[in-house]
């Protein structure tokens, strides 16, 4: 439904327009004689379209158009003029009039014209009006893709600063560790020299006892070496059974059984230093197990996630210790196996917690949530 | 339990390089203890060069990082192109940048600081018997 104002000094020539506009119940038509009062309507009420003749009296329809262009308005504006009267046309065109239609002729085709004319003007308004909103859309767009364009490249500077700041403490780390592990080269030395001329049995005994805390300072550095990668690389997508394996390969279980689970496909999203993790909880295991006799992987589903188990057979961990062994600093050797153990899972939100029972052997579950886990092509995942 | 006692007759001729004072004197009383003949003892890599032509020693122990203008490894680089002797680096570098360096200039051996008697014979006697 259009809505359609027409102006016209003929009150007889208003009656008809409306009634043949509105015959067709496309078009609701208001109808008001002069320019002048056509002015304050538009004022107040909207309109889809604008149709005023030439001649009125007061105001004629070239200066009620230049009044409404004057004011803004852009609603299409459509002119009847008298016979013969291509000036006035043309005038009306070139002051922003969409169209002009001549009076008299056949009322039904001439309505007909009008109606088409009015429906093609709107269509055409809009039309011109999306085109802005679109330019407008536009212009925001591009500025959104510079904002958007600086926020990435400040990202990739902090990325950057991050990294260089990175680099240089692991340069810091490399030279600290050299120098350290100097000065435990001389102090083995000095302790092996010392013991080569002390006889004293006190004496030796005590040597003996600062040669082991040299050798765990030796541990302890060492041990900086190992992990001054975590976070460095990408994570990245790992087969589970293949970094077990490997982590298997790299300890000394002497007559331990070790067994992975089979390749099952299953692929974690995880740190490239997984492997460390696998490695510790076996190393864990052989040095704190007490009696054991096997340290066995598996994997289930739990719902969405995926578990990855590691048990084994031997003491177990004391209820009072199951969240403490996860701390910096807590046990024995360098106190930090698990607690690095847990910060490198976490990197990708894999956790980990100990659930096994006192006295039956320890298990280390760790759950991997849905969007880090994935069955390559190897086969299905256990359930 | 060493015993200066033992190393009566010598099993090779060793120059060693290594700046660090006491590591020196570690590595020399265990070298000895363990039979060889340590000929000479230097700090930098330009007295290296110097030794190794003077002393001719049957192997020289290279630590990587010492004072002067070049490294051991620059050092070993250059004995290696002048003579035929094994070298057997000395580091505490186990990873890294330094140690890509290092396998570029195809040593004998290496030993990892810190280092025991053991860990000194066996890279020795495998670089003396190549």
């Amino acid at each position: 439904m259009y809505s359609v104002l027409c102006v016209d000094d003929e009150p007889r020539l208003l009656e008809v327009t409306k009634l043949f506009l509105e015959d067709g119940g496309k078009f609701k038509v208001t109808t008001t004689t002069s320019a002048r009062e056509a002015l304050e309507r538009l004022n107040t009420v909207p309109y889809d379209a604008i149709i005023s003749d030439y001649q009125m009296p007061g105001m004629d329809g070239i200066e009620f158009l230049k009044k409404l262009k004057a004011s803004g308005n852009t609603l299409p504006f459509i002119i009847f003029t008298g016979r013969g009267r291509e000036e006035v046309a043309i005038d009306a065109l070139n002051n922003g009039a969409d169209f002009y239609i001549q009076k008299g002729g056949d009322p039904t085709a001439q309505f007909a014209e009008l109606s088409d004319k009015i429906r093609y003007a709107v269509s055409k308004r809009q039309y011109e009006k999306n085109l802005e909103v679109n330019e407008v859309l536009e212009k925001e767009m591009k500025f959104h893709e510079l904002e958007l364009l600086k926020y990435i490249t400040e990202i990739k500077q902090m990325d950057e600063a991050i990294h260089t700041a990175n680099r240089k403490l692991n340069l810091l780390n490399r030279i600290i560790r050299h120098d350290i592990l100097n000065t435990v080269t001389g102090l083995l030395g000095l302790e092996d020299m010392a013991m080569n001329h002390i006889s004293d049995q006190d004496a030796l005994h005590l040597l003996r006892e600062i040669k082991d805390s040299t050798r765990l300072i030796q541990e302890q550095i060492t041990f900086t070496r190992d992990y001054q990668d975590i976070g460095l690389g990408e994570p990245q997508w790992q087969n589970v059974h293949r970094v077990i394996s490997d982590a298997i390969r790299q300890t000394s279980p002497g007559n331990m059984h070790l067994s992975a689970m089979a390749d099952d496909g299953l692929e974690i999203f995880a740190d490239a230093m997984l492997i460390k993790v696998f490695y510790n909880l076996i190393d864990n295991a052989l040095r704190h197990g007490g009696k054991l006799s096997k340290v066995t992987f598996s994997s289930h589903r739990d719902g969405d996630n995926i578990i990855i188990s590691c048990r084994d057979d031997g003491d177990g961990i004391a209820d009072s210790e199951k969240e403490k062994i996860f701390e910096s600093g807590f046990g024995k050797n360098t106190g930090q196996g698990l607690f690095l153990a847990r910060e490198i899972l976490n990197i990708t939100g894999i956790s980990i917690k100990e659930t096994g029972k006192t006295g039956e052997g320890a298990r280390f579950d760790m759950l991997v949530p849905k969007e880090a886990w994935r069955l390559g092509k190897t086969g299905k995942a256990n359930n | 339990m060493h015993s200066e006692e033992m190393a009566i007759v010598s099993k090779g001729k060793i120059l060693l390089v290594e700046d660090d004072d006491i590591v020196a004197k570690v590595a020399d009383w265990r070298l000895k203890t363990l039979g060889y003949d340590v000929c000479g003892r230097v700090t930098t890599g330009a007295d290296a060069m110097e030794q190794v032509v003077n002393l001719m020693p049957d192997l020289v122990l290279m630590d990587i990082s010492i004072k002067g203008d070049i490294d051991g490894i620059e050092t070993a680089r250059m004995i290696k192109k002048r003579l035929n002797i094994p070298i057997v680096y000395l580091t505490s570098h186990s990873d890294g940048p330094i140690l890509d360096r290092a396998k570029e200039t195809h040593p004998d051996g290496f030993i990892l600081k810190p280092f025991e008697d053991n860990d000194l014979r066996v890279a020795i006697e495998l670089a003396l018997n190549r």
